[in-house]
Order: C-alpha cells, then sequence, then structure tokens
C-alpha cells in the first residue's frame, strides 16, 4: 500500500550514508580535540613558549613574544585543523544527502590525510615522549581513532557513490 | 493516545457495545484516569503507591535509574502503555540483554492483548473494563516502542516522513522545546533530547518522537533504533480506527454478547453508519479531537458527557471506610492486578527488566506475609 | 524503595567512606586536588570503556549506533588526559562540578514544585535539597579559579551525599494498604 524502500541496495545506502554522517562528525570532533589539547599544554605550560622565545629578552619583549608565539601557533593549528573538518563536513553532508553523493574531493583528501598520518609511525618517529607516557598513549589513542574515521569515511563513500549509482540506473535488487 | 481516544472516543465505543450512559463514563473515566494516576497521586489519597498506572514529568526526571528504578518505570509503562506484542520473540546476532529488551517492543493483537481483555472481564468491575481498553488502544497507538527506558530500541534519526494522501513525503522535524507547541501545518514536533545512555528516562517509550504516536491524522514512515536501518511505516488513521472496533468487540466479549475474544478481529456491524464519521474524526489534521469524539458520544446516547476531572471520585476515596468499594478503590485494585499479570509474565518469559512477578494467588500470598511481618517489626524484604 | 538489610549495610559502608575521605580533602588541600582530579579521571576512563562496552554488545546495528563508538573513545581519551594532572586547570573542574550541582538541584526544585501542584505533602524535603544543591552551585562559580575552595565545595558535597544516604537508608516505607 505504501512505498517503503526496504530492497538490500536502499537498506545498505542507509546505513552507510548514516556510518559515513557519523564518521565525519568523529572526524570533526577528534581533530578539534587533538587540537584542543596541544592548546591546553601550551597554555599551562609556560616554559614550553619560554624555550621557545629564549631567555635573553626583557619583560615588554617577552610579553610581546608571546603574543607573537600564540597568533602563530593558533593559525598553524587552524590550518592544520581545517582539512579534516572539511572532510569531515563534506562527509556529513553527503550522509544527509545534502551534497551530492558522487561527490569525490573529499575522499581523496581523507585518502591523502590518511597517508600522511600512517607514514610517520614507519618512519622511526618517536612520538611526543617529551611529555611522557601517558600523553604519548592520548595521542596514539587519537592517531588510531582518526585512522579508523578516514578508513570508514573512504569505505562507506565509495559504498555509498557505488550504491547510489546503482539505484539511480535502476539495477535494484 | 490522548484525552480525546482514551475518554470520548472509548465512551462512544462503549456505547456501540451496549453499555448504559453510566456505565461508559465509568469506563471512559478509568481510561483516561489510566494516564493520571501517579504514585505523587497516590500518596495525596493514602493509598497503595505500587497501583500507579503512570508517572509524571516530574517523577520521570527524579526517578531513579539503578536496577530497582528500572524494574519500577518498566513494570507501569509496560503495563498500562506499551504492552508487549511478543516476549518470546527471537532476533540473530544479538546479545542476551539486547534481546530482553527487543521482546519488549509493544504491538497490537499480542498473546498479552488477550490476557488483559480476559483480565478486564475476570475484574467485574467497569474500572478493569475502563483500564483493560486503554491497554488495548495503546497498543495500537505505540507499537514499535518500548515501555522500558533504552536508546537501542526507542530512538530514531533524521529520516522521518509524513505520506500525505496524495502519496507524496514530506520531512518530519523534531525540536527539543516543551513549551512550544506542536505545528501539525509545517510538521514541526517537539520530542525529548538525545541522551546516550542506555537507561536515560529520555528513551523511555515514544518520547524521542514526542506525541506523533498519538495524532490519529498522520500517516509516516521513518527508521527505528532496532529495524536496522529498514523503513517502518506508522498508520495511524488505519491504526486508531482498527483500534475502536477492536475495543467495540473486547467489551462486547466481556458483556457476555461473544463467547470468546480472538486476536485480530474487529467489530464492523456496530459501527456501521459511522464508519464515515469516525474515519472523518481521526482524519482530521489537528492535535486533539475531544470535541469531536464528545460531539458522537453524545449523539449515540442522547446524554451529556461531563468534561473529565481528575478530582471527581477523590473525597469518596479519601472519606469511606470501606476504601475498596469506592470508585477508586476499584480502580486501583484492577490497576495492580493488571500490573501483576503482566509483570509476572514478563517475569516467567526470563526476564528481569520488571522485576519479580508474583501471581495473583503468590500475590495475595506475598501481601500476607508482608503485613505479618510488619507486625512483628522486621521490614526486611 | 524499601531496602534490604544487605543495601542498608552497602548504603552505611558508602556513606561512611565518603565522609572520611571529605575529612582527608578538608586536612589536606593540596593532597585533596590531586584525588579529585584522579577520581575524575578514574570516573571518565571507566565511562569510556563502559561506553565502548556498551556499543560492542548493544549497539553494533543500532541505527546510528557509530555515534555512541566514537563518544567512548572520546571519553575514554578524556579520562586519560585528565591524569596529566599539571594540566588540569582547577576552573574546569569546578564548571565540572557547578554543572552537575544546579542541574540537580533545579530538577528537585521543579520536582517539588509538581508535589506541590499535586497536593502532596512531601514536597518539603526534595524543595530543600534542591535549594542546597543549587547554592552549592553558585559557590562553584563564586570560586572558580580558587582551588582551596573547590576542594572545600567537593568534600562538602561528599558529605552532604553521604547525609541523604545515610536518611534514605533509615526511611520508613511510605505504602500503605488499602483495607
Amino acid at each position: 500500500m505504501y512505498q517503503l524502500n526496504n530492497d538490500i541496495d536502499h537498506i545498505n545506502l542507509r546505513r552507510y550514508c548514516n556510518r559515513l554522517s557519523m564518521s565525519g562528525l568523529g572526524m570533526i570532533i577528534f581533530s578539534v580535540w587533538s587540537v584542543l589539547r596541544y592548546v591546553v599544554i601550551v597554555i599551562q605550560d609556560k616554559q614550553y613558549i619560554d624555550v621557545v622565545i629564549g631567555d635573553e629578552y626583557t619583560r615588554e619583549q617577552k610579553l610581546a613574544g608571546y603574543i607573537v608565539f600564540l597568533i602563530i601557533f593558533t593559525v598553524t593549528l587552524a590550518i592544520v585543523v581545517a582539512i579534516p573538518i572539511y572532510i569531515g563536513r563534506a562527509a556529513m553532508k553527503v550522509g544527509k544527502g545534502k551534497k551530492k553523493k558522487s561527490s569525490i574531493v573529499y575522499i581523496v583528501l581523507t585518502v591523502i590525510t590518511l597517508i600522511a598520518m600512517i607514514v610517520p609511525y614507519f618512519d622511526g618517529y618517536s612520538h611526543e615522549f617529551e611529555y611522557g607516557l601517558i600523553m604519548t598513549i592520548v595521542a596514539i589513542i587519537i592517531d588510531i581513532t582518526m585512522t579508523f574515521a578516514c578508513i570508514e569515511i573512504i569505505y562507506c563513500g565509495i559504498r555509498v557513490r557505488m550504491l547510489d549509482r546503482k539505484i539511480q540506473s535502476g539495477e535494484v535488487k | 493516545m490522548q484525552i480525546d481516544f482514551h475518554y470520548y472516543a472509548t465512551y462512544s465505543a462503549a456505547i456501540l457495545a451496549g453499555y448504559s450512559h453510566e456505565e461508559a463514563l465509568a469506563i471512559g473515566y478509568s481510561s483516561i484516569t489510566v494516564d493520571f494516576c501517579t504514585k505523587t497521586l497516590l500518596t495525596k489519597l493514602e493509598a497503595p503507591r505500587i497501583a500507579a498506572t503512570s508517572q509524571s514529568q516530574m517523577e520521570l526526571m527524579d526517578a531513579p535509574t539503578d536496577v530497582m528504578g528500572l524494574q519500577d518505570i518498566t513494570r507501569i509503562w509496560s503495563s498500562f502503555h506499551f504492552l508487549p506484542k511478543d516476549l518470546y520473540a527471537e532476533k540473530e546476532k544479538c546479545s542476551r540483554k539486547y534481546l530482553k529488551k527487543y521482546r519488549l517492543i509493544c504491538g497490537p493483537n499480542g498473546d498479552l492483548v488477550k490476557d488483559t481483555v480476559e483480565n478486564g472481564k475476570a475484574s467485574g468491575t467497569l474500572q478493569g473494563v475502563g483500564i483493560a481498553m486503554h491497554v488495548l488502544a495503546d497498543t495500537w497507538a505505540h507499537m514499535y516502542f518500548a515501555g522500558t527506558p533504552s536508546l537501542v530500541i526507542n530512538n530514531t534519526d533524521d529520516h522521518f516522513y509524513e505520506i500525505l494522501p496524495d502519496g507524496t513525503e514530506e520531512h518530519i522535524s523534531f525540536r527539543h522545546n516543551p513549551l512550544a507547541p506542536d505545528d501539525a501545518e509545517k510538521r514541526i514536533y517537539t520530542s525529548s533530547i538525545y541522551q546516550s545512555n542506555e537507561n536515560n528516562i529520555m528513551n523511555l517509550g515514544h518520547g524521542r518522537v514526542g506525541h506523533l504516536p498519538d495524532y490519529g491524522y498522520c500517516v509516516y514512515k521513518y527508521l527505528p533504533s532496532w529495524g536496522e536501518y529498514r523503513e517502518f511505516v506508522k498508520d495511524n488513521p488505519s491504526d486508531y480506527n482498527k483500534a475502536y472496533r477492536q475495543m467495540i468487540y473486547a467489551m462486547k466479549y466481556i458483556r457476555g454478547v461473544n463467547d470468546k475474544f480472538c486476536l485480530d478481529t474487529y467489530d464492523e456491524e456496530a459501527v456501521k453508519g459511522y464508519e464515515e464519521e469516525i474515519d472523518k474524526i481521526i482524519k482530521t489534521r489537528r492535535l486533539l479531537d475531544s470535541e469531536d469524539w464528545k460531539a458522537f458520544g453524545e449523539r449515540l446516547s442522547g446524554e451529556t458527557i461531563p468534561d473529565y476531572d481528575i478530582d471527581t471520585y477523590q473525597d469518596e476515596y479519601l472519606n469511606a471506610a470501606e476504601k475498596k468499594e469506592t470508585f477508586l478503590g476499584k480502580f486501583i485494585d484492577a490497576a495492580i492486578n493488571h500490573k501483576a499479570m503482566v509483570t509476572s509474565k514478563i517475569y516467567e518469559s526470563g526476564s528481569m527488566l520488571a522485576g519479580y512477578g508474583v501471581v495473583q494467588d503468590r500475590r495475595k500470598v506475598a501481601m500476607e506475609m508482608v503485613k505479618n511481618s510488619l507486625k512483628v517489626g522486621d521490614e526486611n524484604d | 524503595m524499601r531496602m534490604t538489610k544487605m543495601q542498608k549495610i552497602k548504603n552505611i559502608l558508602i556513606a561512611i567512606s565518603m565522609i572520611l575521605m571529605a575529612a582527608l580533602f578538608i586536612l589536606d588541600s593540596d593532597l585533596g586536588y590531586d584525588v579529585i582530579v584522579i577520581l575524575l579521571s578514574v570516573y571518565f576512563i571507566v565511562n569510556g570503556i563502559r561506553t565502548l562496552w556498551f556499543f560492542f554488545t548493544m549497539a553494533p546495528r543500532m541505527v546510528g549506533g557509530r555515534r555512541i563508538l566514537y563518544q567512548g573513545i572520546l571519553i575514554l581519551n578524556l579520562g586519560i588526559f585528565t591524569m596529566v594532572l599539571n594540566v588540569t586547570p582547577t576552573v574546569y573542574v569546578m564548571l565540572y562540578l557547578c554543572g552537575v550541582y544546579l542541574f540537580t538541584g533545579g530538577i528537585d526544585i521543579m520536582n517539588a514544585v509538581d508535589a506541590k501542584k499535586m497536593g502532596s505533602p512531601f514536597f518539603k524535603r526534595k524543595l530543600i535539597t534542591g535549594i542546597i544543591n543549587v547554592l552549592i552551585g553558585v559557590l562553584c562559580v563564586v570560586f572558580l579559579r580558587d582551588t582551596e575552595m573547590l576542594v572545600y565545595v567537593f568534600a562538602g558535597g561528599f558529605i552532604y551525599k553521604a547525609v541523604i544516604r545515610i536518611i534514605a537508608t533509615y526511611q520508613k516505607s511510605e505504602m500503605v494498604y488499602v483495607q
């Protein structure tokens, strides 16, 4: 009597759209949280800034130095976090049907981000041990989560594209 | 469902089932009182709080969500508003904990509906009939939701569309502003806030979709949390029509007109000549249909239906020496009876979500034991 | 709700532990602050693990269930991060306490108003509890950056909750049987 789209393709499309949307949200939250961590550390640990600025300046010069440091720091973090936020927002829009399911830019960017996250681990990079074991654990958990979110976005994004194409062409199971 | 169906529509159904005006009033009054008989009211009446058939917003907000608190909530809501359809339902690849909650999903024409009607008949009181009719009607309105706080069962998401008579679909949105009324024209309804805690009160029953299941005009499709991304249609006009006819059929059985009560059976005979009018009332795009149901009921009986007043029988109860013989005394008795029946059934199915179930005879024994222990001074459960 | 003997004993033991901990916090506020932060951290870690466990046992196929997975990971991460004691400013802990007390107090007051409207005589206790919770919440805001006050507020809250627990344990049942 009522038209329900409960064939396997429509069900899977809804499932992957939902997962895509959630993964996009996860990507945004974890990238912002990643940045917040660094901000809190820098604000709490003035010694970090003192090391960067150096000891040989007057009080006023140091103050100016702090401000310049914070501006550069903020801008750098903003640039670093902008890409995951763009990816996350695009994934959420595709998942919620507000953007074309055939969109591919965010998938490509996700692949690049994923490679950029994984490569340092194979490069012999010892991750943040200067802040102790706990901070290292925190950072690794974040990285694993972001990696998982990236893989989810890539996989779900591709599946959504394929299923949407299949449904549009009328080859529904 | 709301006062329009539980009071006025139930009254008119009782008239069509052959009850007199006074009897139909008692049935209708008892039916709607199920929505108002809270622990706060019972405390005021100095009546047994175990007879609670509902919980007010504030009681819910304040209710503990430890094991015993959740059992208390589940006992009330599963017994009176979200009667489980199949306590032995199966679902693949899920944990036992999940399966127990899944089995509490409400739906019409389950075995418990039969037990409820039988219980209503066995009570021998109009109050028992009224409670049974409330529960029966709610199985239609509240299907697909469970009377226990559960995110994994009662949650929904943004995929929510009203299906209009011409077949087109319009998106329904929800907001979390309890002060703003629902807007049927713009399809904006108030619902509870998303809470990720499984046992949070916001995840009780159909809170996540607000009052939408209680509006007779609405046909909508959505993705229930447990549905694994399958779309489900809730055809309220059709369901309300069936609920009405099933109530008449059940009440005729209780009166003794029919020999037995069968599930999935509806009395079309009794509504002959009234189908269009009933359908029109249900399908009118309006949040409350009390006026129309009241006019319909008054035309059927030729009598005036008084407005519902929760205070009507309170003085009688408070001042009576023999409280069991008063209107509210009978209501309380019937409520305790029904709750015990449903809780026992849930317990017998292997679920502790509603706590320990005690069947009628054992309940009497248990009450005796408690009374005796209170006399001795030992308060140990 | 009526309690068994075991539940009563458990309640009393918990109440006594809470009072002893509160006394410890007040006697040594520096140690008290460290303990509070560790408690918060453990709370978040346990919550994170519980959320993840919930996802894997109850919500893997739930519509929108992925959100719970990410939530669990975030809370777990927050808990581990909180353990790094020298990066948890007093203000965050105070804001958290403030939120908890204001919310609980607000609910209690609304419940008391509702009970009074229904004519129930038992609304006064709820109202007093609600007002006290709100006042503690306001104190948290007033002394936002004061580490010592944070410890006193936390300890005060512990003592208060312990007293409520003891009262609830020995409260008689309100059930009345129809004769």
